[in-house]
């Protein structure tokens, strides 16, 4: 199998990594916007032939057709953020290979009732193209990372083999990762947390479809495994709750994030002054976004990995009816930061993210996943999914709750 | 009298305000960093002659001493924030004329110690500098001053309190006074004074208490911050303890702790993508600006002085005040409260020098003058003062 993965940041390092030690994954070429961070990662990768690096724009579609060409490769993997997903998507479909991502095309609010009704989805637009790919013969295999990804794999595995009738499916994601020496330093990209965290959360229900809320909605406290213990969880705007529906049969899916107090407070007070604005504002004759002031006052979390100390946990908690007996399970992957920094090199919530994206090439590539057309993670057989975990060195484990 | 007023925002502008309906105003130089400001307060005023504008950078002591001397002004009153306290005190001292300020310079204790140590010059020199004479450091003041002298035989603890149930339409959150200066003094160790200990520092917003505000603005909570008047009161009054207080609200509490663990609250330039900027600078220039605000505004605030102590051998407790309410000063004087509150107590000082009234020379404190004629004018300004006993 080759590969062009696009975008070689924290994840697009670690699915390297990770894939380094399988023999049928022939060549991945590493393409960057930064041609030096490839040369990085291509270095600790230690073999040249087999790791190529280039260099590309994620937003011309022509140059990542030209490289999938010169390269011929059975697949683009997208490890950018979702807002190049357009061009690196029609550039697979036009060229005629398979593409994956970790993140689907982006939303848009309502423009009269932004916290009520859903208006433009994560994913819409890939799903609107779901016929041309099925018509092509091509796979599109959207949001394979860990959530989503391996929480939807979890929910269609609660469906097959868990549960006669599912009434809820809920992701939570919960970490007790404590950065040292800093009273408060993100673990990941400020400018991308709020972004994410102050988009109108998007919650599935039957009757209702989908329809958003306030930020931070439905505030409950959830139990995690491994150590981690009760975090309050929130509302926020991911892709699981798009995708399960299509596939899993409930009744209401949502995905709350453990942001934590202290975390919740800090987004809701940089809203409350308008220091999330991203667009530039006059500061006594200088042009500057309050976004990127913020964020140059936290430290780089680029280079936190080895002062991060904990573990993080994702997974979905299922609610409904086993032979005729009520019964709420909770499928989950914990990693441990220092475990990861040790084994990959790579910081837990990237490694964790990672893997997943490999187990399903490797899948896809020994022929256990067949399809065509824009799928979800859901849309597969479960049960190889599961059984690669372990072997690849991140467990699943199941809780009775 | 002839005063250079350098920063026309909200302070300045009801500095003018109430200054031109007293006699003794010959003319008042309006001066600012933004032309544009000076110009839209000198047209609400109306008199071009009386009034005249000026644009000014306040850190630049030469061109601040032309400016004075070309109007050949008797006071330079500075209402502009405490970074250029220094530079304009200097070019007040150097061009020959009187000083009035409403804020002071320096962390804790050291507050206001660089200009009280130029006393002995100043007095040489025939000339006075009046240090934090706007409510609060300045009506606070002279509230213990005159509870000393004419309320209590035996002062044991002064305390400022200051709160308000303000709220401002259609903005979850706009403070009502300079947001510079209010991140500054709520992040700097609040200052308490004691007779035994003299002068030191508690975390911030240390010692929470419940304070009974009158006029109908009733209970707050209130918590040490700190403010000039815990360096003035205890130079010129006697006591056993200082503190100062401020209803802050926890919605305020709350956001400025964040602020301030996140490193916005700082003046130290950060680079931003090549630009530097203040992170401070940022935050003030999200929020809508105070001088705005007034007709959005509803409610009243409160300033004063809680005096314990001892009267004809029996404990006594007061608390002198100054309430206003917003649309009482927007309906009169078109300025809001808090900037109306601030900006009429320099006014009256002013006029009590040109009277010959207060006629101290020398760097002092508002406590350092008799107390009475100043408390005598207040209701003469649409400004009256309040005493209850507690």
């Amino acid at each position: 199998m080759k590969v062009l993965l696009v975008g070689v940041g924290g994840v697009g390092e670690a699915i390297a990594q990770i894939a380094r030690p399988h023999a049928w994954v022939e060549q991945i070429v590493l393409a960057d916007y930064n041609l030096d961070r490839a040369k990085e990662v291509q270095a600790k990768l230690r073999d040249g032939k087999r790791f190529p690096v280039e260099f590309v724009d994620a937003n011309k579609q022509e140059m990542i057709e030209d490289l999938a060409k010169k390269y011929t490769v059975d697949l683009i993997m997208n490890a950018c953020d979702p807002s190049f997903n357009v061009p690196m998507f029609d550039a697979a479909y036009q060229v005629g290979i398979n593409y994956m991502d970790m993140a689907m095309t982006l939303s848009e609010p309502h423009p009269q009732e932004p916290f009520k009704k859903a208006h433009i989805k994560l994913g819409d637009y890939q799903f609107e193209r779901a016929r041309k790919w099925e018509e092509k013969g091509l796979l599109a295999l959207v949001g394979i990372g860990v959530e989503p990804g391996m929480a939807d794999v979890f929910a269609r595995y609660a469906q097959d083999h868990l549960f006669d009738e599912i009434d809820e499916i809920g992701i939570r994601d919960g970490a007790n990762i404590e950065v040292k020496g800093y009273e408060f330093a993100p673990n990941f990209s400020i400018w991308t947390t709020i972004e994410e965290c102050l988009n109108p959360p998007v919650v599935w229900e039957k009757d209702k479809g989908w329809f958003t809320t306030e930020p931070f909605s439905e505030p409950e406290v959830f139990e995690f495994p491994g150590g981690i213990g009760k975090v309050e969880v929130v509302n926020v705007e991911h892709e699981e709750v798009l995708l399960i529906p299509r596939w899993v049969k409930t009744r209401r899916v949502t995905f709350k994030y453990g942001l934590g107090d202290q975390f919740i407070g800090v987004l809701k007070t940089l809203h409350m002054i308008g220091l999330d604005n991203k667009e530039p504002i006059n500061v006594k004759g200088v042009m500057v976004a309050p976004r990127d002031v913020v964020a140059a006052c936290l430290p780089d979390p680029a280079h936190l990995g080895d002062r991060m100390f904990g573990k993080t946990c994702a997974g979905t908690w299922v609610k409904g009816k086993k032979d005729g007996k009520e019964r709420q399970v909770y499928l989950y992957q914990v990693a441990d930061n220092e475990e990861c920094m040790q084994t990959w090199g790579c910081q837990a919530v990237v490694a964790q993210t990672a893997f997943n994206a490999v187990i399903a090439w490797d899948l896809v590539e020994h022929g256990l996943w067949k399809g065509v057309g824009v799928l979800g993670p859901e849309a597969f057989d479960p049960v190889p999914f599961m059984e690669k975990m372990a072997e690849y060195g991140f467990p699943y484990g199941i809780k009775e709750m | 009298m002839k005063v250079l007023l350098v920063g026309v925002g909200g302070v300045g502008e009801a500095i003018a305000v109430t200054a031109k309906r007293r006699p003794w105003l010959e003319k008042m130089v309006l001066a600012d960093y933004s032309l544009a400001r000076a110009l839209e307060v000198a047209q609400k005023l109306g008199e071009a002659n009386r009034f005249p504008v000026e644009q000014v950078d306040a850190g630049d002591k030469q061109r601040v001493i032309e400016i004075a001397r070309k109007h050949n002004v008797d006071l330079l009153m500075n209402a502009v924030n405490v970074d250029f306290t220094d530079s304009l005190f200097d070019a007040a001292f150097e061009y020959g004329c009187d000083y009035m300020d409403m804020a002071m310079t320096g962390l804790g204790a050291e507050m206001g110690s660089r200009q009280l140590a130029s006393n002995a010059a100043w007095e040489k020199k025939g000339l006075l500098a009046i240090l934090g004479m706007g409510v609060d450091p300045g009506v606070s003041d002279i509230f213990a001053k005159y509870a000393e002298q004419h309320l209590f035989d035996e002062v044991e603890e002064i305390g400022v309190r200051d709160g308000a149930a303000l709220e401002i339409a259609g903005y979850d959150f706009a403070p009502a006074f300079s947001i510079a200066d209010t991140l500054e003094e709520c992040t700097s160790p609040p200052v308490i004074w004691e007779k035994d200990k003299g002068w030191f520092t508690t975390e911030l917003f240390s010692e929470p208490e419940i304070f009974e505000f009158p006029e109908g603005i009733g209970p707050l909570e209130c918590v040490n911050v700190e403010h000039e008047e815990v360096v003035l009161i205890p130079r010129w009054v006697k006591t056993k303890r200082v503190t100062f207080k401020y209803a802050l609200g926890d919605k305020f509490i709350h956001a400025i702790k964040i602020l301030h663990m996140l490193g916005l609250t700082s003046k130290v330039p950060v680079n931003v993508k090549g630009v530097k900027v203040a992170p401070s600078e940022v935050v003030a220039a999200c929020l809508p600006n105070p001088a705005h605000l007034g007709d959005k505004m509803t409610g009243k605030t409160c300033v004063g002085t809680w005096v314990k102590g001892m009267k004809d051998g029996r404990k006594r407790q007061v608390y002198l005040y100054q309430s206003t309410d917003n649309a009482e000063s927007m309906g009169k004087y078109g300025c809001q409260a808090v900037s109306w509150q601030t900006g009429v107590c320099p006014a009256i000082a002013m006029e009590l020098l040109a009277e010959g009234i207060w006629k101290e020379k020398g760097v002092l404190g508002p406590e350092a003058f008799d107390p009475v004629p100043f408390l005598e004018k207040m209701p003469e300004f649409d400004f009256p003062y309040g005493i209850r006993e507690m």
